[in-house]
């Protein structure tokens, strides 16, 4: 049976059934990485007609329902699912916490949650960004201020982040490159580390 | 043989040496393109309109710039929250900073957190056809007015 393999691939022997259990996890975990897979699909469906300019940006938001057919639904998607993957990935640490799943031997993987959730607000802040209307043009100046005032790399961080010392389209590019390429494969392979470790951190049991 | 062993050896650090010098200058090279250079494009003056069609403590915005007249005359603010870089808006007689709500007075001075100083004030000048010219990196001490009217 395929779907059986597949299950108890999910959930291999190493790791103590009541652990897996679905009232024991929620699932909360897993539901993040597929709402990731959901913004990863979506996300590139969505590059095809968002052109990262001042002007593209506005051409966007302003014809999603004329010119581009449907993109209101990819784009409403995204958003959504943006949106549960923060709530989810906050239960699901919540979740951790009261389960004492932080403690060691698994401590190192809780290191590697915070890291996640760090990288998932930096995604959902700069995908925010890229709407490029008054509210999310002041939240990048505040992000470029703010990493501006970090002592001795704080200069070069937000000529890094705005393109300049100034907010402009140089600026918007460089949300646009994060948010779709550096922060989204610094995720996946991190997502992978984590679920690597879960295995690894198990303890082997008798009859292994 | 062990001469020949430190020669190896000795490659080998090198080569390492070469690797990482070729990586430092990759990544020095590659913050310095994304990083925008050190070049500063200087921002162009601002054109805030004549100075008869503001009236006494009137306030009219152009972009980053604000122009304002009171008893004194005229000054120019320049609209970048001293905390954070957000545009604060002119709002029930006060610019009202949207992002953290920094509060700051007709003539710019701070009248509420968390911004910690005033808005800067800006060189303003009078062209020849009497229109006001605002300099956006050029402050000058809060306190100074051109006269409204060009003779006075």
């Amino acid at each position: 049976m395929p779907a059986r393999g597949f299950l108890e691939h999910l959930h291999p022997p190493r790791l103590r059934p009541e652990r897996v259990r679905w009232r024991h996890t929620f699932c909360l975990g897993g539901v993040s990485f597929l709402l990731f897979l959901v913004l990863g699909a979506t996300g590139a469906v969505l590059m095809f007609v968002y052109v990262p300019t001042p002007s593209g940006a506005a051409d966007f938001f302003a014809q999603a329902g004329g010119d581009l057919p449907f993109a209101w639904f990819f784009r409403r998607l995204h958003y959504l699912a943006g949106q549960a993957m923060v709530v989810t990935l906050v239960l699901h640490l919540v979740r951790v916490l009261l389960t004492g799943a932080y403690l060691p031997p698994r401590a190192a993987n809780w290191v590697v949650g915070v890291m996640l959730l760090l990288l998932t607000l930096a995604m959902d802040l700069s995908g925010y960004v890229l709407r490029w209307d008054e509210p999310t043009r002041a939240a990048a100046t505040v992000v470029g201020q703010l990493a501006g005032m970090i002592p001795g790399v704080g200069g070069l961080l937000k000529r890094l982040l705005l393109g300049g010392e100034h907010l402009g389209p140089p600026s918007l590019l460089r949300f646009y490159v994060l948010h779709c390429l550096a922060l989204p494969a610094l995720t996946f392979v991190l997502t992978l580390y984590h679920f690597w470790r879960i295995r690894k951190d198990a303890k082997p049991r008798a009859g292994l | 043989m062990s001469q020949r062993r430190l020669f190896l050896k000795g490659l080998i650090l090198a080569a390492w040496a070469g690797l990482v010098a070729a990586a430092g200058l990759g990544v020095g090279a590659l913050l310095r393109l994304v990083g925008g250079g050190t070049s500063r494009a200087a921002e162009p003056p601002v054109r805030l309109g004549q100075a008869q069609d503001l009236p006494l403590g009137g306030v009219r915005v152009r972009g980053r710039v604000a122009l304002v007249r009171d008893q004194g005359g005229l000054f120019a603010l320049e609209l970048v929250c001293p905390h954070l870089g957000c545009r604060p808006e002119w709002r029930e007689g006060r610019f009202l900073c949207p992002c953290h709500g920094s509060r700051f007075a007709r003539d710019g001075s701070l009248q509420a957190g968390p911004a910690t100083r005033g808005l800067r004030h800006l060189r303003l000048q009078r062209a020849g056809d009497g229109t006001l010219v605002a300099y956006p990196e050029q402050p000058v001490k809060p306190g100074r007015r051109l006269a409204a009217s060009p003779q006075g």
